[in-house]
């Protein structure tokens, strides 16, 4: 079988979840004997720097398609550039994929999957939702710009977090989106929960799948032991990610100040992850609470991919304070092939990942004084972490997600 | 040989002095019935010239004591014997030592002979000229300035002006003279110029005139009328509009237009600071008739308000205010003769309370039907559009404008992309104006449709200066999103009624969907489900859907006919704004309307019953004009509940709760209660038993 796997990005200029995933499966599939190939958009200021095409090899000179240039209506979700709609058509015809697999709509447009319903009538148009952007005009987050999570969105409400759209375009948005899917023959979600979301938006049941992703490395690194916490160091809690706005950072240091200021046993935070994409309001807020919280806290900076493993070994905990509704957040699976139990915020995909009491724990999002009780009762027992780091399952290989979507892809 | 007519009696006790009464010179015959005598004698010449009584004889004086006299001579008169003239207190009997008429003279090359005759001929009142074969050469007058012709005028500048003057050539005198002063002091005269003229003379009273340096002459006649001030140009073109009236001139009434044209001089109105106290917007023409709208400060009395049009002879009727509401706004329509059509700019006076005279001057008068039309629109404000003024100045007006209209909205292009279906079961037609923002989603919904391969989608572009961007998108869409449609491009634009009758008249399918450029479909195979249930009833002449604004609220679910504010009828939908899910929108029913914005009609009816009327004008009432007509041939209209789309509604005005308040359409809903008012009244009174719930 062949495959076209396309997300909006490429992990060599952004390591996002969706894009390493997207990459993952693609290989996966290759090492078990499938044609597949993995098609990515540039970052828009990357221009058409071959000429005569739009393509362009990525920096790793992995035999990946990038795709650069085009005009994108990020509130449309539209391609309005017909010469990059053309280069895309020109690669489906080339390539003439089985299935072709979307793993987002950003920089792609809705107008794509008509494109490759058109040049490819037979093939299987199926559609990974990583997050919200079909139901969300607030970048896909279901976070309303008034701080509050989003029940239900509609052109209305959606209006009401973006005045500076206009309501006809958030229609026009929500029609059109209606529209294309209907050339979607299978669409998967990652977690129980981004399905329930879709469900009520209005997504067909019938051609709604869960399929949880898989965990790339899964087979490849061995598990390390559960954590052994020591008298003689404090308890060590971890963020590992990007740092912005709606991963909660700021909630989890203020949860940590709190927790001190009420007199914790020793604990501390280690920040891992690059700062590059927050605002310059997030990382003075940041640098703040660091400077407050002296020795409490560590910036342990960026890290490669594969180096995660071997940071989330050094901390007991791994903290998820995200105040939005994380859909399957790839940091929970690392955190659980190292046998690290997760504190997280109680919504979403984390919740449903992280049972609570079993796998990790669950604080109320956004919350800095549930998060100060959360860390003062880690820290009276350091213990729990090894008990509940033993039963943390294994992150979900790659092989079974595979296998999943293979059902998928052959599904009538 | 018969005694001239002249004869009298002889009654003088003076006898007649021998010499004296001897003419040397024989009779002259000037022409049929004229003859020219010699008075050599210079007291004889005196005493003839100075005495004359004798109404039917003219005598001149010329030169060296000489004097010429006139006389009837009938054509068979070949011999002339004696002449008795009657003076004041005696009669003169002369005889002719040659008895003969002559039929030539040397004296007659005197240099005053020409003017003794054509003055005869002014006092005889008689057309032709006196008639000499060639004119003996007249003295050039005294005091020409210039001068010009042109389309059978002449233009002369004069330092004086003759009385009773008269202008002519070997043939005619010229039918009408105007005449008026220069600003430069002087005197311009205008004359309708006779045809093939070559030798023309300008005379007056007490000998005054000679010939007119024709060969000088220049035909920069518009050039020069164009070179002088304001005042001056407007004088003399009012003068020759009076010169085009008098000879029904159409030449002369074009060279009236022309000027008006090249001058172009700007409006002028008098105002007091911010305040306008009197202004005269739109001075028009309207087939035979010129409609004239302005404002006067409502202290002011209209009839101060003196109005000239270029044709020159001031409107007998005063300005009539219009609305107690906004009486600043005043109008008038008046029949300037057949000349209407010249009056593209008119003139008025104004004697101001304190003795002050001002001058107003309208705007020149757009020359095309559709900038005629938006004048029309333009010129009072909507309030002013009361129902008299509708009936007798802005209705006829917009009538005539929009009939000249119609004929010059033609398919200029017509385009396609990708490849429609040949034989379509449903044509929709899109007209487009200005606003491509939802072709994107009106064709994404057609991509995603099964009902796509049995229908045609036919775009009518209203713009067409946008034709490049519509191409462009059209283009690339249908390619992108693997659908096709057709694309015609219209000369002008023509407004909704003109724009779907265009594209109707190019569709292929059975039924049509005439559908606004706004308007969004919500599921897929409504197109086939709607057809369906439309084609059910052979009395369904026309159907349409639910409607929604963008939020979801009900935008139509039928229309209907109701009196508010407004002495015409208009049109409303059924729960306006009211939630989607409102109950009784829910339910398919008859309905007195639906909305044009998207309804559903055969292809053969709509084409029998000649397409929208197109007497509406920019867009509006279209729709319910054409439900009613159908009502009228015994068709019933239904609301299908069945099938919901949006209509954004954003950019088409004729909704907007400000558009009844519009020129037009209060033109437009004003026409449809005089075409339908008692038809509305009794379908109404049916409808009324079943109040919406």
């Amino acid at each position: 079988m062949k495959v076209l796997h396309i997300a909006h990005g490429h992990p060599d200029f952004q390591a996002g979840g969706t894009e390493l995933f997207a990459q993952a499966l693609a290989r996966h599939q290759a090492s078990v004997g499938w044609q597949t190939q993995f098609l990515a958009a540039a970052p828009p200021r990357y221009r058409q720097i071959n000429g005569g095409t739009a393509l362009i090899t990525p920096p790793s000179e992995a035999a990946d398609f990038v795709m650069t240039g085009g005009d994108f209506d990020l509130l449309a979700l539209s391609q309005k550039n017909f010469g990059f709609l053309a280069e895309f058509e020109r690669v489906l015809s080339d390539l003439r994929p089985d299935v072709v697999h979307f793993h987002h709509l950003l920089m792609f447009g809705i107008e794509a999957i008509a494109v490759a319903r058109r040049v490819l009538p037979a093939a299987k148009l199926v559609l990974t939702l990583h997050d919200y952007y079909a139901l969300c005009a607030n970048e896909g987050s279901l976070k309303r710009t008034d701080g509050t999570l989003c029940a239900r969105s509609t052109p209305g409400r959606c209006l009401q977090c973006r005045p500076d759209a206009t309501l006809v375009a958030l229609r026009l948005r929500d029609l059109t989106i209606r529209a294309a899917f209907e050339l979607i023959d299978q669409f998967v979600a990652p977690s129980a929960f981004l399905a329930a979301q879709l469900r009520g938006w209005g997504l067909p049941t019938a051609r709604l799948r869960v399929i949880q992703n898989g965990h790339p490395a899964s087979a490849a690194v061995p598990r390390p032991a559960p954590p052994q916490p020591t008298p003689d160091r404090p308890l060590r809690i971890g963020f590992f990610g990007n740092v912005v706005e709606r991963k909660g950072v700021p909630v989890l240091l203020q949860g940590l100040a709190a927790a001190i200021a009420r007199g914790a046993a020793p604990v501390s935070v280690q920040i891992h992850g690059s700062t590059q994409f927050a605002p310059s309001s997030l990382q003075s807020a940041i640098a703040a609470d660091v400077e407050r919280l002296g020795p409490h806290v560590q910036i342990a900076g960026t890290y490669a991919p594969d180096d995660v493993y071997r940071r989330i070994a050094g901390v007991d905990w791994v903290a998820v304070p995200s105040i939005w509704y994380e859909n399957d957040p790839l940091v929970i699976q690392e955190a659980f092939h190292c046998r690290r139990p997760v504190l997280c915020s109680g919504i979403g995909g984390m919740a449903e990942r992280v049972i609570d009491g079993v796998y990790g724990h669950h604080v109320a999002p956004g919350d800095p004084a549930a998060w100060a009780d959360a860390i003062l009762a880690l820290a009276a027992d350091p213990s729990r972490a090894t008990t509940i780091g033993a039963q943390v399952p294994a992150a979900h290989s790659m092989a079974t997600c595979a296998d999943a979507y293979q059902e998928a892809y052959t599904a009538p | 040989m018969s005694a001239p007519e002249v004869e009298t009696t002889v009654t003088s006790a003076r006898a007649p002095d021998q010499s004296a009464g001897v003419l040397r010179h024989p009779i002259v015959r000037l022409d049929a019935g004229h003859g020219a005598v010699l008075l050599a004698d210079p007291a004889l010449a005196s005493t003839v010239t100075s005495t004359l009584a004798d109404p039917r004889i003219d005598a001149y004086a010329l030169s060296e004591g000489a004097a010429l006299m006139i006389v009837p001579l009938p054509a068979t008169v070949t011999e002339v014997t004696a002449l008795q003239v009657r003076l004041q207190d005696q009669v003169l009997a002369l005889q002719f030592a040659d008895t003969a008429v002559a039929t030539s003279a040397p004296w007659l090359q005197h240099p005053r002979v020409p003017m003794a005759l054509a003055h005869a001929s002014l006092n005889s009142r008689r057309q032709p000229l006196l008639a000499l074969g060639n004119w003996p050469p007249f003295a050039p007058a005294d005091g020409v300035r210039q001068v010009l012709r042109a389309s059978g005028v002449l233009y002369v500048e004069l330092d004086h002006l003759p009385d009773q003057l008269r202008l002519g050539s070997p043939g005619r005198w010229a039918a009408a003279i105007e005449t008026g002063a220069l600003s430069t002091g002087g005197y311009f005269v205008v004359a309708d110029l006779p045809q093939g003229a070559h030798d023309v003379v300008l005379i007056g009273r007490e000998g005054a005139g000679g010939a007119l340096p024709l060969a000088a002459a220049s035909s920069a006649l518009l050039d020069h009328l164009s070179t002088l001030d304001a005042v001056q140009h407007i004088r003399q073109r009012e003068a020759l509009g009076r010169l085009a009236v008098r000879t029904e001139s159409a030449v002369i009434a074009s060279l009236v237009r022309d000027c008006q044209a090249r001058r172009a001089l700007p409006a002028r109105i008098e105002q007091l600071g911010e305040r306008v106290i009197a202004a005269l917007d739109l001075a028009l023409p309207v087939g035979d008739a010129l409609l004239v709208v302005g404002r006067l400060d409502p202290l002011l009395d209209p009839a101060q308000l003196a109005i000239m049009p270029p044709t020159g002879t001031p409107i007998a009727s005063p300005l009539q205010r219009l609305a107690p509401d906004r009486p600043e706004v005043a109008a008038l329509v008046s029949i300037p003769g057949e000349m209407a059509g010249i009056c593209t700019q008119v003139r008025g006076q104004f004697t101001a309370p304190n003795g002050q005279l001002l001058t107003l001057l309208s705007p020149l008068a757009p020359t095309t039907p559709e900038l005629a039309r938006a004048a029309i629109l333009a010129a009072a404000p909507p309030v002013a559009w009361t129902e008299v003024a509708l009936a007798t100045l802005f209705g006829p007006a917009l009538a005539h404008w929009q009939a000249a209209f119609v004929p010059l909205v033609t398919v200029a292009d017509e385009m396609v992309f990708g490849t429609p279906p040949a034989e379509p079961v449903v044509s929709i037609i899109v007209p487009l104006y200005h606003d491509y923002s939802f072709l994107r989603a009106q064709l994404m919904a057609f991509a995603v449709d099964p009902d796509a391969p049995a229908v045609e989608l036919l775009y009518v572009l209203d713009q067409p200066k946008d034709r490049l961007v519509v191409e462009q998108l059209l283009d690339g869409l249908t390619q992108a999103l693997g659908v096709a449609c057709r694309l015609i491009v219209l000369s002008c634009n023509g407004g909704y009624g003109l724009a779907n009758n265009h594209g109707a008249a190019l569709a292929r399918g059975t039924g049509l969907v005439l559908m606004n450029s706004d308007v969004v479909p919500t599921s897929r195979g409504w197109i086939s489900r709607w057809w369906q249930r439309h084609r059910q009833h052979d009395r369904i002449g026309a159907s349409g859907p639910k409607l929604l604004y963008a939020d979801g609220s009900l935008q139509h679910a039928g229309l209907f006919f109701a009196r508010e504010r407004l002495p015409w009828w208009i049109n409303k939908h059924y729960h306006k704004g009211y939630p989607a899910a409102f109950p009784a929108a829910q339910q398919a029913r008859a309905v007195p309307g639906v909305t044009g914005a998207c309804l559903m009609i055969d292809r053969q009816l709509f084409r029998r019953l000649g397409g929208f009327n197109t007497g509406y004008v920019i867009g509006d009432f279209e729709d319910s004009d054409l439900c009613l007509r159908l009502r009228a041939e015994g068709f019933s209209i239904h609301y299908d509940s069945g099938e919901t789309l949006f209509h954004i509604e954003r950019s088409s005005m004729r909704h907007h709760t400000g558009y009844t308040e519009t020129a037009a359409g209060r033109y437009n809903g004003w026409r449809q209660t005089q075409i339908w008012g008692h038809a509305i009244e009794r379908l109404m009174a049916d409808f009324s038993s079943e109040v919406p719930a």
